[in-house]
């Protein structure tokens, strides 16, 4: 699952259009907008506002094998050019003076550089870093429920010592817009690298099924886990793994015993596909 | 391929950063306060990292030199390591740096100086008895000699202490350095092997046995003592042949008698490390091998490595010579 963190509509809009994704009519704390395996969350402007955003889109897709994510935005420079887009590779919370660091996306068309987050409009530009208003919440939020290697910001420059900030919806949108490539390229990237971390869970539809099998303790279901995991990345399938758990456990044994069997049969199996490394 | 640059503040200027900025001049480089605000953090992914690491230089304040864990040495009484890096270049599945950090990535702290004074001070400390430091505990010593120059540094170094013996612990066949300089007999360069098929299975970007094999020639020839760390021995149906045609790749090429010392080993993780790199690595074989808790190691039950150890100690004792060897003591 991607997901996209905006502040504005228009700042939103590029990307929702051009990956045609669809308004969600069954939530209204924030404007969401969606695909299978994307959203695009509008969170409102500031630090509480894409605060509160990340947290409530995360634990809606709470059962995402792994999220990856992006702030995506405007912001004011001293020196860059209007329309100019950024990665970020650190932010400093202005109020804090704490720092987050986005690990830079390798292979990425996007420049990176820093950004200052504040808390209202700033007209002193920084002469090296860019300035926003919601970087640094989003980044601190979206670090608890993903690693911050699948965590990014992406800046567009939208005023500098030159040209004020504009309050013209289409022009904000049009400077995201002509960005649009380098901007779906980056979240291409990161998207495969989100699926190598997706890849090693375990559906949750599977693993309901197994603990439908027999009663696990906490310990026991640990140790399924990382049965199940190694398995399926052998290419057991679950259909396969069920069929071979059936047979281990008798008809009339207890649930107790039923899933120190299945334990005990998938450890075995695992072993044996593992010996020669 | 080195993601980012991140440079603590205090020594940005330093001279031995700007020569490693040098050689990434088209890297993004961020200035940050201290290496713990990025290397610390715990939600980092150390596999997604390991993939393309970036590279962090920093200041080390204070304790370079310590001393070693329980049965960590080659025999001598007063032995310590140091780390001028963080974390290795190579990606080798069974080593304990994987669940060591947080970070995968590679802090080098370029306060040579710093580290150089405290072990001439350990050393005076022992008056002149033999002190053993070792140097490639949470690093590869060599690997990326390139931009360290860690070597070039430290031959000199040690060169110095009389007392002072220096264990050079690599996979890498990254000697040049080491060759420019006159041989001392009191810095030995150990150069780590498992066998072809683990070495295929889980030695990921580690230079071939046969490089590393003329990498080691080369320092004999040049007079400069080496040493052989058989560490991990891993277990998989053929270990045994391939571990004897192991020894004779080596001993085919490498005089026994011009060896420091040889150690040996069966593999095993702290129950901590191997926790997390199990949940690092699910689909690894090796973590799914039939593996036992004892004394809070993972590591083969003890029946099984006591077999490995006494295979492979009686093949390895037919090539080198009683007194150089140094088996792995870690049960307690």
């Amino acid at each position: 699952m991607l997901i996209w963190v905006a502040a504005l509509h228009c700042e939103a809009k590029p990307v929702i259009d051009f990956l045609r994704l669809k308004k969600s009519h069954y939530h209204h704390a924030f404007d969401l907008y969606q695909s299978d395996n994307m959203c695009c969350i509008v969170s409102g402007i500031g630090k509480l506002n894409v605060a509160a955003a990340t947290a409530w889109v995360a634990a809606l897709h709470q059962q995402s094998r792994s999220i990856a994510w992006i702030n995506i935005g405007t912001a004011g420079s001293q020196s860059y050019a209007i329309g100019s887009a950024w990665s970020i590779n650190k932010i400093t919370d202005i109020e804090s003076g704490h720092s987050y660091y986005p690990a830079p996306l390798i292979n990425s068309q996007l420049p990176s550089e820093q950004c200052q987050t504040h808390n209202q409009p700033d007209n002193q530009y920084h002469p090296q870093s860019l300035s926003d208003m919601e970087a640094s919440a989003f980044f601190a939020t979206a670090t608890r429920f993903s690693s911050a290697e699948l965590i990014h910001c992406i800046k567009v420059v939208s005023d500098n010592n030159v040209t004020p900030c504009s309050r013209n919806k289409n022009e904000v949108s049009q400077l995201i817009q002509q960005n649009i490539k380098p901007i779906v390229e980056f979240s291409q990237t990161l998207t495969a690298l989100n699926q190598q971390i997706a890849q090693m869970a375990i559906a949750e539809p599977d693993w309901q099924r197994f603990l439908a099998a027999a009663h696990f303790s906490q310990t026991q279901k640990t140790q399924l886990k990382n049965c199940l995991r190694f398995l399926f990345s052998q290419g057991d399938s679950i259909d396969a793994l069920m069929a071979i758990i059936s047979t281990a456990v008798g008809t009339n044994a207890s649930s107790n015993s039923n899933s120190q069997s299945i334990l005990n049969c998938l450890a075995q199996r695992r072993i044996d596909l593992s010996r020669n490394l | 391929m080195v993601s980012c640059v991140y440079v603590e503040s205090s020594i940005k200027d330093h001279e031995r950063t700007l020569r490693i900025l040098e050689r990434f001049k088209t890297t993004p480089v961020v200035e940050i306060e201290h290496h713990g605000e990025v290397f610390n953090p715990s939600a980092q992914n150390f596999r997604l990292q390991k993939a393309n690491p970036a590279l962090i230089l920093a200041h080390k304040n204070n304790r370079h030199a310590l001393p070693t864990p329980e049965g960590y040495g080659l025999g001598g009484q007063h032995n310590y390591y140091f780390s001028h890096m963080l974390n290795c270049l190579y990606d080798c599945r069974y080593c304990f740096l994987q669940g060591m950090y947080n970070s995968a990535h590679q802090v080098i702290f370029v306060n040579y100086e710093d580290f150089d004074e405290d072990i001439t001070q350990i050393c005076a400390q022992h008056n002149s008895e033999p002190v053993w430091f070792f140097s490639g505990y949470d690093c590869d010593s060599l690997a990326y000699e390139p931009v360290t120059q860690f070597a070039d540094f430290f031959v000199p170094a040690f060169n110095k202490i009389d007392n002072a013996w220096l264990e050079l612990r690599t996979k890498s066949t990254q000697i040049r350095q080491l060759l420019k300089h006159q041989p001392c007999e009191r810095i030995i360069t150990a150069f780590s092997f498992t066998e072809q098929h683990s070495h295929d299975k889980l030695e990921h970007g580690v230079p071939s046995i046969e490089k590393r094999i003329d990498a080691m020639r080369l320092l004999v020839d040049a007079g400069w003592p080496i040493g052989l760390r058989f560490d991990p021995i891993i277990y998989h149906d053929n270990y045994q042949a391939s571990f004897v045609h192991l020894l004779e790749t080596i001993f085919s090429t490498i005089d026994a008698n011009q060896l420091h010392s040889v150690s040996l080993g069966a593999f095993r993780l702290p129950k901590n490390n191997f926790r997390q790199v199990n949940k690092l690595y699910p689909d690894e074989p090796l973590f799914a091998q039939n593996l036992a808790l004892n004394s809070g190691i993972i590591g083969y039950p003890l029946a099984q490595e006591q077999e490995m150890m006494q295979y492979c100690e009686q093949q390895l004792l037919q090539h080198i010579p009683a007194h150089c060897y140094h088996p792995c003591e870690w049960h307690e």
